[in-house]
C-alpha cells in the first residue's frame, strides 16, 4: 500500500504564525522553501522559467494559488511578455528590465519580505522570484470568487439607493468611494487573524473626523492575536471596550449610502473582507433607529417614521410585561370593557396569563428562528403555517387567549420595526427581563426594570460619545426623533474635528 | 485632583432631581409630623431658611472649586477620618429613609399582597446599581431620567393649583403661634439637606463661573416653588388630618396619588426616577466617604463598598420599617435634625478655613 505521510512543517514559523526566513538571492533556496511551504497544496501553481536573452539565460520562479488567481491575466502579462516578447534583446539589470519594461501590468510592486510574498500568493496575487534577487514581485492578479453587488434584502427602504455590500473588501471600498469623491477620504488597510490574514480597510475623511477616534481604533485593532475573524461582527466584539457589553458600540450596515454619511458625519468605517457588513463607530441609539429614507423622504415622513419607530421599540420591550402587570396585579387601570373582553377571552384557558405570555414569546421566538435557517420560500411558508394556523391552532385548543396572540403579534410586528438588527436583538431579550420582574412585582416591577435599562443605557459610550446622546449629553436633538429639514442641519454631530463644525452654508452670489 | 467631568446641564439637572426628590418624599412628612398643628406657618418659615440654606450652599460650593472630599482629606489628614465616617452614617440614614418611605408607599397604592422585604430588596438593589456608576456616568443618568420625573412633577403642580383651600390656609397661619412655625420651618430645612451634595457636584463640573452657578440656583428654587406648591395643595385640601401614624400620614400625604386622580400608579412610578436618583446619590457619596477612610483608596473596590453599603442600608431599613420612625420621640429627632444641620454648615467652613490657613 502507498501510504501518505503527512509532516507539520512550523521550521519556518514564529509564534506570530509569520515566516522568520528571509529572501535569498539563491532562486533555488526560494523555491525550496515555496515547495516545502506549500507541500501537500495541491491548489497551488508553480513553474520555473528560463528566460533567454541575447546575453544569457536567468531563471524566474512563479508562484500563485488555481482559483484565486486571473490565470489568463498572468499569462498576458507576465509570462507571454518575458519569455516570448522580449526574447532576443539585452539585459543589463534583469529585475529592472522585468519590473520597468516587460510586465505588462501597472499593478506591480516588490517586496523583501519573504513573508509579504507568501501572504499575497494567499491573497490571490501573483508572486515572482528571480535568480540573484534577494526580493519578489508581487503582481496583482486577483480574481476571488464574489457574488454580485445586487440588491437589499436586509435593510430595504422605498426611495434611495439599492445596491449592497458583498464580501469584497475592495468593492466595499470602492462603494463607498464612488459616493466620497474626495482625496481627503483615506483608506487605511490592515491585516487581523494569525491564520485567516483577513483584510481590514479604516475608512474616514481626514480634516473631518477626530484623530484620536481613528487612533483608537487602530490601537484597539492591534490589541489582539487571534487566529481568525471571519466576519466584522467577531472583530466588533473584539474592539468593544466591556466585554460584558449587551448594546452594540457599531453600527453594522449593508448600505454603501449609510456608510458613506456615516464618514462625512465624521464617523470611521471598518471593512473588513469577507464581511457583507460594514461597522461603523461611534454608534448612538439614535443612529439604531435610522433608517436611510429619512433624510430622502420629507421632514415630516420622515419625523413620523421615527416617531413610529421608537414608539414600535418601546412596545418591542414592554407590551408584554405591561400586560401582565394590568392584568394580574391592577386591573384597576383597564378601563372595564376591555376588561370584560379579556375576561371572556380567558375564560378557556388552562394556563395563567404569564405562562401564556411566555408560550407565545417562545413560540414566536422558535419561528422566527425556523425562519432564519430555512431557505426564502420555506421560510414564509413556516411563518404562515406558525403564525396562522397554529395560533389559531392554540387559541381552540385553550392554551392561549386572542388577546395575548395580538399583544404577542404587535410585539413582534414592533421589534422587525427598529431597522438595527443587532440592537432588536438586545431589545427582544430584555423583553424577557421585563416579563419576569412584571410577573413577579406587577407595574413596580414593570417600572424598575425600565429604570434600571435606562440607568445602563445611559452609561454606554461608544469611543467615547455617550450611547444616548443627545439625550445625556445636551446636544443638538435637531436629527433626533424629531428629523428637522436638511436645510437647517447646518452643523456636524459634536464628535467632530472641531475646527470643521459646519455642514451647511448658503452660497453668496 | 480630580478631573472635571460634568457639564453645567448635567450639574443642573443633578441638583434639580435630587433636591426636588428629597422635597417630594420627606417635606409633607416632616411638615405635619413636626410641625403639627403649625404646618402651613412651617411652610412659609421653611421656604425663607430654605432660600438662605441654598444661598449658603452655592457660596460654600463656590468656595470649594475642586474636590471638596479631596480638601477635606488634604486639610484635616487624621482628623478627616472621624468625619468621613460621621457624613457616612448621615448620608446612609438619609438614603435609607427615602427607600423606606418610597417603598411603603409603593406597597400601600400598589402591591398590598407582596411582602414589603421584597419590595424594598429589589429597590435597594437598583439603588445600589446606580450608586456604582461614577460621576460622570451619574451625570448622564441624571440627563436620562430628569423628564422622566419632571414632567408628572410639573403635572400633579397644576393639579394642585385647582384643590387649594385658601381660606383654610390663612386661618391657619392667623391662629398659629409664630415661634411654633418658625421651628418647624428650621425642620423643613432638613428636607433639603440633599442640598448639600453641590457641594460634590459643582466642584467637578466643566464651568463654574458665577453665572453658571446663579442659573442653577434660580432653578432649584423654581423647583422648590413647585414643591412648595404642592405642598400647599395638600394642605388646602385638608388631608393631612391624622397626626398619629408616621407612616401612614407619610403614605396619605403622598399627593401626587391624589392629585392626579385615577393615573395615582402611574406617577407613582414615575417619581420612583426621584427616589432611586437622591437615594442612589446618598449612598454614592457615603461609599465615597468609605473609600476616604482608607490610604489605598483603591483598595475598596466597588463590589467591597457596595457589600458594606448593602450591609448598612439593610440594618437602618430594617429598624425604619420594622419598628416604625414614628416611634422615635419628637424630641431626638429634633436633636438628629439639629446635629445633621450643624454638621452639614459648619464642616465645610471649618475645612474651607483649615484650607486657607494651609495655604
Amino acid at each position: 500500500m502507498c501510504g501518505v505521510f503527512l509532516m507539520q512543517n512550523n521550521k519556518y514559523y514564529n509564534e506570530k504564525n509569520e515566516l522568520n526566513i528571509g529572501l535569498s538571492c539563491n532562486i533555488e533556496k526560494n523555491i525550496a522553501v515555496i515547495n516545502d511551504i506549500f507541500s501537500d497544496c495541491n491548489d497551488i501553481v508553480k513553474k520555473e522559467f528560463i528566460i533567454e536573452r541575447n546575453n544569457g539565460n536567468f531563471k524566474i520562479f512563479i508562484v500563485y494559488i488555481d482559483g484565486l488567481t486571473d490565470n489568463e491575466m498572468v499569462e498576458e502579462t507576465i509570462v507571454k511578455p518575458i519569455t516570448i516578447e522580449w526574447h532576443d534583446s539585452n539585459i543589463d539589470d534583469i529585475w529592472r528590465q522585468i519590473y520597468y519594461k516587460e510586465a505588462q501590468t501597472v499593478d506591480i510592486s516588490e517586496t523583501e519580505s519573504f513573508d509579504k510574498s507568501v501572504l499575497s500568493i494567499l491573497k490571490g496575487d501573483t508572486a515572482m522570484y528571480v535568480d540573484g534577487y534577494d526580493k519578489a514581485m508581487v503582481i496583482s492578479t486577483k480574481k476571488l470568487p464574489l457574488r454580485a453587488i445586487g440588491n437589499q434584502d436586509s435593510e430595504t427602504t422605498l426611495r434611495g439607493p439599492r445596491d449592497n455590500f458583498n464580501e469584497g473588501l475592495r468593492q466595499s471600498t470602492a462603494l463607498i468611494r464612488r459616493r466620497i469623491r474626495d482625496p481627503k477620504l483615506k483608506v487605511y488597510q490592515g491585516i487581523i487573524g494569525q491564520r485567516s490574514k483577513t483584510d481590514y480597510a479604516i475608512m474616514y475623511l481626514e480634516d473631518i473626523v477626530d484623530i484620536n477616534l481613528v487612533n483608537k481604533i487602530k490601537e484597539r485593532l492591534d490589541r489582539y492575536d487571534t487566529d481568525a475573524i471571519f466576519d466584522s461582527g467577531m472583530a466588533e466584539h473584539l474592539l468593544e471596550d466591556n466585554k460584558f457589553r449587551l448594546f452594540p458600540s457599531f453600527q453594522s450596515t449593508t448600505r454603501p449610502d449609510k456608510v458613506a454619511s456615516g464618514i462625512v458625519e465624521g464617523r470611521v468605517a471598518i471593512v473588513f473582507d469577507n464581511s457583507p457588513e460594514v461597522i461603523v463607530a461611534p454608534a448612538t441609539l439614535n443612529m439604531m433607529m435610522q433608517a436611510s429614507d429619512d433624510y430622502y423622504n420629507g421632514w415630516l415622513v420622515g419625523t413620523f417614521a421615527r416617531c413610529l419607530r421608537y414608539m414600535a421599540a418601546f412596545f418591542s420591550i414592554a407590551l408584554p410585561g405591561f400586560y401582565i402587570a394590568a392584568t394580574v396585579f391592577h386591573d384597576e387601570i383597564i378601563p372595564e370593557k376591555l376588561l370584560y373582553a379579556i375576561a371572556s377571552a380567558r375564560s378557556m384557558v388552562t394556563f395563567s396569563t404569564i405562562v401564556e405570555i411566555l408560550i407565545m414569546e417562545l413560540f414566536f421566538e422558535l419561528l422566527r428562528e425556523a425562519g432564519i435557517r430555512l431557505p426564502g420560500p420555506l421560510g414564509n411558508t413556516i411563518g404562515i403555517v406558525g403564525g396562522l394556523i397554529v395560533g389559531q391552532a392554540a387559541v381552540d385548543a385553550g392554551i392561549v387567549s386572542t388577546i395575548v396572540v395580538i399583544v404577542v403579534a404587535l410585539t413582534a410586528i414592533s421589534s422587525f420595526s427598529i431597522p438595527n438588527e443587532v440592537f432588536a436583538s438586545v431589545f427582544r431579550l430584555f423583553k424577557f427581563v421585563i416579563i419576569a420582574s412584571s410577573a413577579m412585582f406587577g407595574l413596580y416591577g414593570f417600572f424598575i426594570s425600565l429604570l434600571c435599562i435606562g440607568v445602563y443605557m445611559s452609561g454606554l459610550e461608544s469611543f467615547g460619545v455617550p450611547f444616548l446622546s443627545p439625550i445625556v449629553n445636551n446636544e443638538s436633538f435637531k436629527d433626533f426623533v424629531i428629523r428637522a429639514p436638511i436645510k437647517t442641519l447646518f452643523l456636524r454631530p459634536f464628535w467632530v474635528n472641531r475646527k470643521e463644525k459646519i455642514r451647511l452654508r448658503k452660497r453668496e452670489k | 485632583m480630580e478631573d472635571k467631568v460634568l457639564s453645567r446641564q448635567q450639574t443642573l439637572k443633578m441638583c434639580l432631581m435630587e433636591n426636588l426628590s428629597i422635597g417630594f418624599f420627606i417635606i409633607p412628612y416632616v411638615c405635619v409630623q413636626l410641625g403639627g398643628k403649625a404646618h402651613t406657618s412651617a411652610l412659609i418659615a421653611g421656604m425663607f431658611v430654605m432660600c438662605a440654606y441654598i444661598f449658603i450652599m452655592f457660596i460654600y460650593s463656590k468656595l470649594f472649586d475642586g474636590n471638596y472630599l479631596y480638601d477635606m482629606k488634604s486639610c484635616l489628614t487624621w482628623k478627616a477620618k472621624p468625619l468621613f465616617i460621621i457624613y457616612a452614617i448621615r448620608y446612609y440614614l438619609k438614603a435609607a429613609l427615602i427607600i423606606s418611605a418610597f417603598c411603603l408607599i409603593v406597597r400601600q397604592y400598589g402591591l398590598k399582597d407582596i411582602n414589603i422585604w421584597w419590595i424594598i430588596a429589589l429597590f435597594l438593589f437598583v439603588c445600589l446599581y446606580g450608586s456604582s456608576r461614577s460621576l460622570k456616568k451619574r451625570g448622564q443618568m441624571h440627563e436620562a431620567l430628569f423628564w422622566w420625573m419632571f414632567v408628572p412633577l410639573i403635572l400633579a403642580a397644576v393639579g394642585a393649583i385647582n384643590i387649594i383651600d385658601w381660606n383654610m390656609l390663612s386661618n391657619e397661619i392667623r391662629f398659629t403661634p409664630i415661634n411654633n412655625g418658625l421651628k418647624a420651618g428650621i425642620y423643613l430645612l432638613f428636607t433639603m439637606s440633599g442640598l448639600e451634595l453641590l457641594l460634590f457636584g459643582l466642584g467637578r463640573q466643566e464651568d463654574n463661573s458665577l453665572n453658571n452657578i446663579i442659573k442653577i440656583v434660580i432653578w432649584v428654587l423654581f423647583a422648590v416653588s413647585l414643591i412648595y406648591l404642592y405642598a400647599f395643595g395638600i394642605m388646602g385640601a385638608g388631608w393631612i388630618n391624622d397626626l398619629g401614624n408616621g407612616n401612614l400620614l407619610t403614605q396619605s400625604s403622598y399627593f401626587p396619588a391624589r392629585l392626579i386622580r385615577g393615573y395615582d400608579l402611574f406617577s407613582l412610578m414615575f417619581l420612583m426616577a426621584g427616589a432611586f436618583s437622591i437615594a442612589s446619590a446618598f449612598i454614592y457619596y457615603a461609599k465615597e466617604m468609605i473609600k476616604k477612610l482608607f490610604r489605598n483608596e483603591e483598595t475598596m473596590t466597588n463590589i467591597k463598598l457596595n457589600s458594606i453599603s448593602l450591609v448598612i442600608l439593610a440594618v437602618i431599613i430594617f429598624l425604619f420599617v420594622y419598628y416604625g420612625i414614628s416611634s422615635l420621640s419628637k424630641q431626638i429627632i429634633s436633636i438628629i435634625i439639629y446635629a445633621d444641620l450643624a454638621f452639614g454648615l459648619l464642616i465645610p467652613i471649618i475645612v474651607w478655613g483649615v484650607k486657607k490657613y494651609v495655604k
